[in-house]
């Protein structure tokens, strides 16, 4: 319950905004590789509030250059790239690849490093990298990432599938080592204890969910500072996903799937998700101009939403049907929502250390970035005294058996 | 309760008392909407305290004249004054009508009224607060701990020499954070102050460099409030969070 000017200084991420500010301190994802052909791609990028187009320069160098556009385009626009043409005195952000998503880095000085996690460090057969398109401000999309409440009911299943048929899907495996499908868990333990740690990186989010005969289902997640979450999706693959603002009332999820012990499956992985999107903009084909293929039906019978198998439709309702922005003076957080709280300080004390000068204060600023590893991230069900060690041995035991170097 | 003789620079003996109490550094959520007194004195109530210090960083507060203390707050916020604590660090004790808060702080209104140098009574956090502080058990609700983790220090005059460490080592602590009780606050008011960081020495910090908290009246004859930072205790949750104050 804030008012208007302090939800705007939050949310709003043009030039010269404080958010904006914050977010121009880091690196951000901007394109696919998958969106590039050729050697000398010309891609129109909608990123924090500017129109611009990734292409090679001069040097060589990948970069990203404001385009010549007009007020009235639409928030994802892409224009042919024949058509396309650069505003010679704009900026020009120095852009890199990784794992398939080019990162641009829009803010002053030298960009920092970028920290040395599983989604960076897994060799590229083992990193699958995926975009969708919301309708609505990046930060409603990133807090309803970072709330380890609403998976017990916005992705509610009525039934469990057979873990074996999970492959590329979140929730769906079973939890941990027992034979206990993740679904029923969240379905049958839907109010869990919830522990924030601030760390290098952001926050460390673990849910407990105390179950029968002493055993408590304990699940880490993560936020990277400023808007990315990494989160277990299956015991082989984490989802590292950041919330990148188009512009104020639109916000695309780029996520890199990073697997532990096998390759991924890129084709199918691909094949998954681009039956729910549409190119070239990566919008979701289940979007409020169809109530998101909602099915009452299917809504009495299989799943929370009636929205049909996959989570991210769920979380695309949730965050749009909050409105563009959502408006947080009609707002009520309680305990449980410590991660929002958490993170809002974080954000908080980041704007105010831009405005007085204090660079050095914002989280992966200084020159040990790269050291950063991890992080973990994984559900694990243990005895419930012992839960953080066992939680922390869990994770120990992927990375042990894993073909790449993923200690930690 | 124990004493130690330090040598000064000046060649001079210096006499510093120390005594352990039950207490722990804490981090919780406080709870937002009440007025802030009143979400203050659940947490007490919550952690089992009798006497806290705490620090409220970046927190959205919210001053709705015409609500009396005991009714909600509405569904949405309407043209009221609002703002935001920036920082602001309280000395909170129970106290025969609930509790005593005495506090200093810089924060600021939306609006830019109001600008007066004690901070509104009746104001609502406008969403719930992360917080940090230092914790001394109620003995009447809590068993005591098997190994306190809270100190208090009284020195006759501090001087150049003496350090956190000093003061740990008489507490049978290898390593300590302290801070300076202050006796600049007024009494169940919370003033609009730039203090120092709120941030604890370590053992090497001479005392006298040391940030002040607003003493309550109850601890007014104490100068420093010292932390265990012991790696070898058993409560190693409040050992990480006394790492982090």
């Amino acid at each position: 319950m804030i008012t208007q000017k302090l939800n705007d200084q939050m949310t709003r991420i043009g030039p010269g905004t404080a958010a904006g500010e914050v977010l121009r301190r880091y690196w951000q994802p901007a394109a696919l590789t998958d969106e590039t052909k050729g050697d000398n791609p010309i891609v129109p990028v909608n990123l924090l509030g500017e129109r611009l187009v990734l292409l090679r320069g001069a040097n060589g160098d990948l970069a990203l250059k404001t385009r010549v556009s007009s007020p009235d385009e639409p928030a994802v626009y892409h224009p042919d790239a024949n058509t396309i043409k650069i505003v010679q005195e704009g900026p020009s952000y120095p852009v890199v690849e990784k794992k398939g998503i080019y990162f641009a880095y829009m803010g002053p000085g030298e960009p920092p490093e970028f920290a040395n996690f599983d989604c960076f460090r897994a060799p590229d057969s083992h990193v699958f990298a995926f975009k969708g398109l919301w309708a609505c401000n990046w930060l409603q999309a990133l807090e309803v990432g970072i709330d380890p409440s609403h998976a017990s009911f916005l992705h509610r299943f009525l039934q469990d599938e057979d873990p074996a048929d999970s492959y590329g899907k979140q929730f769906r495996d079973k939890a941990g080592e027992m034979n206990i499908p993740m679904t029923q868990i969240l379905r049958e333990y839907p109010r869990p204890d919830i522990e924030v740690e601030e760390t290098e990186f952001g926050l460390q989010i673990t849910a407990l969910r105390h179950m029968k005969d002493d055993l408590t289902h304990v699940r880490v997640t993560n936020q990277i500072f400023p808007e990315a979450i990494c989160i277990p999706m299956s015991r082989e693959m984490t989802i590292t996903q950041w919330h990148v603002p188009v512009d104020d009332e639109n916000c695309y999820w780029f996520t890199l799937f990073t697997s532990f012990a096998n390759p991924v499956d890129k084709d199918l992985m691909r094949e998954q998700r681009l039956k729910e999107h549409r190119l070239p903009d990566y919008a979701p084909l289940k979007n409020r101009s169809n109530n998101y293929r909602y099915n009452p039906r299917e809504q009495a019978t299989l799943t929370y939403t009636g929205m049909g198998f996959d989570i991210n439709v769920h979380d695309q309702w949730a965050v749009e049907s909050m409105g563009r922005i959502q408006d947080r003076t009609r707002e009520h957080l309680g305990r449980g929502d410590v991660a929002i709280i958490r993170y809002r300080l974080m954000l908080r004390k980041a704007i105010k250390a831009l405005q007085t000068k204090k660079e050095d204060a914002l989280p992966m600023q200084d020159q040990n970035v790269f050291e950063l590893k991890g992080p973990l991230s994984n559900d694990a069900i243990t005895v419930t005294g012992n839960w953080r060690d066992a939680s922390r041995q869990a994770d120990c035991q992927r990375r042990s058996e894993c073909p790449w170097d993923a200690t930690v | 309760m124990r004493e130690t003789v330090v040598h000064g620079q000046d060649g001079r003996k210096y006499t510093a008392v120390v005594t352990a109490i039950g207490g722990c550094a804490f981090e919780d959520i406080l709870d937002g909407y009440f007025p802030v007194r009143e979400s203050v004195r659940q947490l007490m109530v919550r952690q089992c305290f009798t006497t806290m210090w705490i620090t409220v960083r970046h927190a959205p507060v919210i001053k709705i004249s015409a609500l009396p203390s005991t009714v909600p707050v509405p569904l949405f916020l309407p043209e009221t004054h609002s703002g935001m604590i920036d920082r602001m660090v309280l000395s909170v004790e129970k106290s025969a009508d609930g509790i005593a808060i005495t506090g200093w702080g810089t924060w600021f209104w939306a609006d830019g009224r109001e600008d007066v140098g004690v901070f509104p009574p009746l104001a609502r956090l406008g969403e719930p607060a992360f917080v940090q502080g230092i914790g001394i058990f109620d003995v009447n609700a809590v068993e005591p701990p098997h190994r306190t983790s809270v100190g208090l220090a009284r020195i006759d005059r501090a001087p150049f020499d003496l350090s956190v460490g000093d003061l740990a080592r008489q507490l049978d602590w290898c390593d300590a954070r302290a801070w300076r009780l202050s006796d600049t606050g007024e009494a169940g008011v919370v003033t609009a102050q730039s203090g120092p960081e709120p941030i604890g020495a370590n053992a090497s910090t001479a005392l006298s460099l040391c940030p002040a908290l607003p003493a309550s009246q109850r601890w007014k004859d104490w100068d420093y409030v010292l932390i265990d930072l012991s790696p070898d205790q058993a409560n190693t949750k409040s050992l990480k969070v006394a790492q982090r104050l």
